[in-house]
């Protein structure tokens, strides 16, 4: 069933704090893309422009449906998109409506989280797998659900909100977006990721620290919804293995040693993930109608 | 013709079985645990024992729902702590051998969950989360009437989350009394209601915890509703208040807004919840 379905066109938008990224996905390929930078300073109207401009270049008449997915809170079944981080003009954009009056194909909305996980389960290493976690480790930290391959938004999509758990002295996000670099040790992660990448001592000891604390913030995923697999997006993710052993050694204190056995944690391999997740969107809301 | 099924609830002092059709309870019974729980089987022989007693031609399948970490899909339940020898017990194969007729498992609180999904408070729920809070703090996940079960079975377990110096059980549960106020929740539920300040006090600050607790299943899950039962949760009177005031700042505005949280109004969804297994699962009886 999922296999058939990759065999239509679907299309991807990506909407970032500074970037734009679109593209059109036939049998789990990219097949074209565009990225746009975007202005954040805009204003509503114009980058929806944008956002309807770059479309039209991937779009063609085999595409059958679109995906479209933000930082920002969601109301998944109006497809508005709420206070999309760092663009201040997108307080509230019924970008469904919007793109489905202009395209005249079914548009589905949801967070970039989201979109990441249900990306992974379509097109990345998750494709075996029934109960992941795509956890974002960037400007924010937050995860998508999926629960037996299908993406789990949560009531009011705001399931996986994991940034948000008290943790220490503040909260899981504190400890776990890019920047708290910056804020405990005046250093961007950026300038921490090539320092660990030439065996720098001191960046390596801040990726361990760091490691440390992600290691308990998954303990807390894991109590809370027992994945089989965690898999980690977002900048961050590119220095993964400076910090998976230490996050490693916190992990394997969970109590219970059987969801333990099988849990897998892995750095996102898949490079355009965010599009080829926010297209997998659309597959995940068909797969819902088919098993019924 | 409504199936007939048995719903079983090991508990921490006792065993508690019922048979069920149509959600409703035709009998029960319960068996104390002995105080000392050295021998697994004599364990197994009490539910083996109350089964026996409620067993009849109509009986189609047996609903377990077990203090621990349940593995459903096997029958197997593992480290079951207030029964020390309980560390790996293949329950589902014993009974089956048995009684011949299939049998379901899973963790006591997700069986209280489905309970609720099925025959209380959730039924118009489409997602839901039930928490049972007693001698300890324990959550079930529930989506259209299906467990949300994880990779394991230990999905839905809030209470070891960690919390301040603790984690969320140390505050949310009877043995928050027992730490902070030595008491237990009953007796200070009495003095509560007799005017007692301290008493009222400890409840507020329950309330209080309890509340940073919802905020947290509502920052992971994020569920439609979520339905509280257990023996502490009987003294809502005393607490719900406080625990609606500590759910107030929630970050998202949109889901304190929408979010039901009720009181169970019955005892038994445990062992509704446990029958309720029988027909939950995709190979329904036929």
């Amino acid at each position: 069933m999922i296999e058939d379905m990759k065999q239509q066109a679907v299309i991807g938008v990506s909407l970032g704090g500074r970037t734009l990224l679109v593209g059109r996905v036939k049998d789990g390929v990219l097949e074209q893309s565009v990225t746009r930078k975007i202005n954040n300073r805009e204003s509503e109207g114009n980058i929806i422009k944008e956002v309807v401009n770059a479309i039209k270049e991937v779009m063609d008449d085999s595409v059958v449906g679109m995906g479209f997915g933000a930082p920002s809170l969601v109301d998944v079944e109006k497809g508005i998109v709420y206070n999309v981080q760092k663009i201040k003009s997108w307080k509230q954009v019924h970008i469904k409506d919007i793109l489905e009056d202009t395209f005249g194909i079914p548009v589905y909305v949801n967070n970039d989280a989201n979109c990441f996980a249900i990306g992974e389960l379509y097109f990345g290493q998750a494709k075996e797998v029934e109960n992941l976690i795509g956890l974002i480790l960037g400007a924010g930290v937050g995860a998508g659900i999926v629960f037996k391959k299908h993406l789990f938004s949560g009531t009011n999509c705001g399931a996986g909100e994991y940034g948000n758990i008290p943790y220490r002295d503040h909260d899981i996000e504190y400890y776990l977006s890019d920047n708290y670099f910056d804020l405990k040790y005046g250093l961007s992660f950026d300038l921490l990721l090539e320092r660990a990448k030439r065996a720098d001592k001191i960046a390596l000891a801040i990726f361990e620290q760091y490691g440390f604390d992600l290691g308990n913030a998954i303990k807390i995923i894991m109590y809370s919804v027992d994945p089989e697999m965690i898999i980690i997006g977002g900048p961050i993710s590119a220095a993964f293995s400076f910090f998976e052993k230490a996050m490693w050694q916190k992990v394997n204190n969970f109590l219970y040693k059987h969801s333990l056995e099988k849990l897998k944690i892995q750095a996102t391999k898949q490079e355009n993930i965010a599009v080829l997740g926010a297209a997998a969107l659309y597959f995940d809301a068909n797969n819902h109608v088919l098993s019924k | 013709m409504e199936k007939t099924f048995i719903g079983v609830d090991l508990g921490g002092t006792k065993v508690h079985a019922a048979r069920v059709m149509g959600g409703v309870i035709s009998k029960s019974v319960y068996r104390l645990l002995p105080k000392d729980n050295g021998d697994a089987q004599i364990v197994v022989n009490l539910i083996m024992e109350v089964v026996n007693l409620l067993m009849n031609e109509k009986v189609s399948a047996i609903g377990i729902g077990l203090p621990s970490m349940v593995d459903s899909e096997k029958g197997i339940v593992y480290d079951v702590q207030n029964i020390p020898s309980w560390k790996e017990v293949h329950l589902a194969e014993i009974l089956e051998s048995q009684f011949h007729l299939p049998v379901f498992m899973d963790n006591d609180a997700n069986c209280y969950a489905l309970g609720e999904a099925y025959y209380g408070l959730g039924k118009d729920s489409d997602f839901m989360v039930g928490l049972t809070i007693g001698t300890g703090l324990g959550g079930g996940i529930v989506c259209q009437r299906k467990i949300i079960n994880g990779a394991s079975g230990s999905s839905g377990e809030f209470g070891i989350i960690p919390y301040l110096d603790k984690t969320l059980e140390d505050y949310c549960s009877g043995q928050f009394f027992k730490d902070y106020y030595a008491s237990n929740g009953e007796e200070l539920a009495k003095k509560a209601r007799a005017g007692d300040v301290s008493a009222l006090k400890a409840f507020q600050e329950f309330g209080l915890h309890l509340g940073n607790a919802i905020k947290v299943i509502m920052a992971t899950v994020d569920p439609q509703m979520i339905v509280i039962g257990g023996s502490v949760a009987l003294s809502n009177d005393l607490f719900e208040k406080a625990m609606r005031q500590s759910i107030s700042d929630y970050a998202f505005e949109r889901s304190i807004k929408k979010i039901k949280i009720q009181f169970s109004e019955t005892n038994h969804m445990a062992i509704l919840g446990a029958s309720s297994l029988c027909f939950q699962n995709e190979f329904v009886l036929g």
